[in-house]
């Protein structure tokens, strides 16, 4: 089977520390593929140089089978990765309606029209409605970005991603510091869209990880040290190596 | 709010001349043309949150050209303006690129830099007035309107500026200004989400630029007068604390901080004020100080400035 993304080699030093170290790593069309690791890895690293906000010093990216190692970040936005941000970015003065309607503007034609209202294109608000939706945030849709509660914020941060409807999903911990019933939900989502869309996931929560994935990886010092069915790497000894110490890999 | 203004300034010119006061509609004019350049500034600054302190540049650009046009014998306002609005596109377009190469405090010094360097140009031109400025042989001349009619030159100033004010206002609901304002909340999540933001601030700071060369025209024409201070910084200056005093990324804000900071200068610097102890006179040579003041004031006590201030009274009725 051909790869969606395919990574080669990837090396990226800051000031001499190889956050990525020569890695490799392949996700297939359609999977949720998990990539845990230590703190420090490199995952979010990792998720950088795949959106393009960081350039890698080698090494190469293919998404589709187009090479986009050197893309400008707004070019891949368009092409259809979009990822999430481990610390929530949001437009804090804008409605959630109002954040999401920009994720849809971004992707449906361009935006030198100076006169009609954004507030009465369907075009714009139908799809932005559907993935407020999605993430459960419909009761809170006319509420600035900046009145909502931390893990609304981060269902926000979901439904602006949703909204731009992508190929391949960068999704970095996107549970963090949300409450039970908030990652719960999330989790819910994620099933959800399992299999309509490539997924690429990093996430603390283990539990999470072993119910959702399809394949993970685990990352240790920038490289793929495993990389298999949550199965195989629960019984990797590599895995359970790197993890002494760090914390339990759970049953 | 803004029906209100336009009424009040549509029918000013006729008490002014029952009053025998023709003198304030001249004055009154200026108020709408360098409102109008605020205006223009506030889609850079208000809109999409590029602070230029350069925009004089553009003042004069619309200001020389009319004054150097009607030298070579051309005098029609709408090939005089066409003529200021392709110079204008174009400077502004190279200045654009380069200063958007630079944000936040980088970007404020360049562009003052700019306007710095097109001042010392424009004092240069010796052939064109140089330091002492140069003068204009009459208005520009357009079809029957005699604009050399103080009251018709105003009422041609007013239809622009509502023309004007009215594009601002569908702008600033639009898809453009909803991109533009997402580039001065979190440029980094518009690029995230696929925008390509230069294209969008460019453009944004283009338009701004314009609607300061409209202003320069009017400006040239209502004095007959071109001046290289129209370059100077100060300019850019007032236009910023026009701009902020009257409520930054508003529609009407802008035209309301030029209202009040002209009127405030003109009532300060020439009348004694009936107070005791001669403080009336002292205010009038230290008028500065009081207008320093009530920009002080405003700035910490009132958010968004005095439109935003208008719009909370009226919310709370």
């Amino acid at each position: 089977m051909n790869s969606f993304l395919e990574i080669k080699r990837l090396t990226k030093r800051f000031r001499g520390i190889a956050a990525s170290d020569g890695l490799d790593l392949k996700v297939t069309r359609g999977e949720l593929h998990a990539i845990i690791g230590p703190n420090g890895a490199g995952k979010t690293t990792l998720i950088g140089q795949l959106s393009g906000e960081i350039a890698p010093d080698s090494g190469s990216i293919a998404f589709d089978g187009l090479d986009i190692t050197y893309m400008p970040v707004h070019k891949r936005a368009l092409l259809g990765v979009a990822r999430s941000y481990q610390i929530t970015s949001v437009f804090e003065e804008l409605t959630v309606l109002q954040n999401v309607v920009l994720s849809v503007q971004a992707r449906s034609g361009h935006s030198f029209d100076f006169f009609g209202e954004v507030a009465q294109e369907g075009k714009l608000l139908e799809p932005a409605f559907q993935a407020i939706e999605a993430v459960g945030l419909s009761e809170s849709m006319n509420q600035p970005a900046a009145l909502l509660a931390h893990g609304a914020r981060r269902q926000l941060e979901l439904a602006m991603v949703l909204a731009m409807s992508p190929k391949l999903l960068l999704l970095d911990e996107p549970m963090a510091g949300t409450s039970l019933t908030e990652s719960k939900q999330i989790v819910r989502l994620l099933k959800k869209l399992r299999g309509t869309m490539t997924i690429v996931l990093i996430e603390h929560d283990m539990q999470a990880v072993f119910e959702l994935a399809d394949r993970i990886s685990v990352l240790v010092y920038g490289k793929v040290i495993a990389s298999g069915h949550p199965d195989e790497i629960r019984l990797d000894q590599r895995v359970i190596e790197a993890y002494i110490g760090e914390e339990g890999l759970v049953s | 709010m803004g029906i209100a203004t336009f009424a009040l300034f549509a029918l000013f010119p006729l008490f002014a001349n029952l009053t025998g006061q023709e003198y304030y509609v001249t004055f009154l004019t200026r108020v709408l043309i360098i409102g109008l350049a605020a205006i223009g500034l506030n889609i850079a600054l208000g809109y999409a949150g590029m602070v230029s302190f350069g925009h004089s540049l553009y003042i004069g650009v619309g200001a020389y050209t009319v004054a150097i046009v009607s030298e070579f014998g051309i005098s029609n306002a709408a090939l005089q303006l066409g003529i200021a609005v392709v110079t204008g596109v174009t400077i502004s377009l190279i200045v654009g690129l380069v200063c958007l190469r630079t944000s936040g405090v980088a970007f404020i010094m360049i562009t003052l830099a700019f306007a710095q360097m097109f001042y010392y140009v424009v004092v240069g031109l010796k052939q064109y007035g140089g330091d002492d400025g140069m003068s204009l042989a009459s208005r520009s001349t357009l079809g029957a309107l005699d604009l050399e009619n103080n009251n018709v030159f105003y009422y041609f100033c007013l239809v622009i500026v509502s023309l004007v004010i009215w594009c601002v206002y569908r702008m600033s609901k639009s898809r453009f200004g909803s991109v533009i304002r997402g580039c001065k909340l979190n440029e980094r999540r518009m690029v995230a989400i696929g925008f390509g933001t230069l294209r969008y601030k460019l453009l944004a700071y283009v338009i701004s630029a314009e609607v300061c060369v409209v202003a320069g025209f009017l400006l040239a024409n209502l004095a007959k007068f071109s001046s290289p201070s129209y370059l100077h910084w100060s300019m850019s200056g007032e236009l910023i604390v026009m701009v902020v005093l009257g409520g930054i990324g508003t529609v009407l804000g802008p035209l309301l901080g030029a209202i009040s900071l002209l009127f405030l200068e003109e009532v300060l610097a020439n009348f004694v004020l009936p107070l005791p102890f001669g403080f009336g006179s002292f205010i009038q040579s230290h008028w500065m100080l009081l207008i320093g003041l009530f920009i002080v004031i405003i700035g910490l006590r009132v958010q968004h400035g005095l439109a935003g201030f208008i719009n909370r009274r009226n919310q709370d009725v």
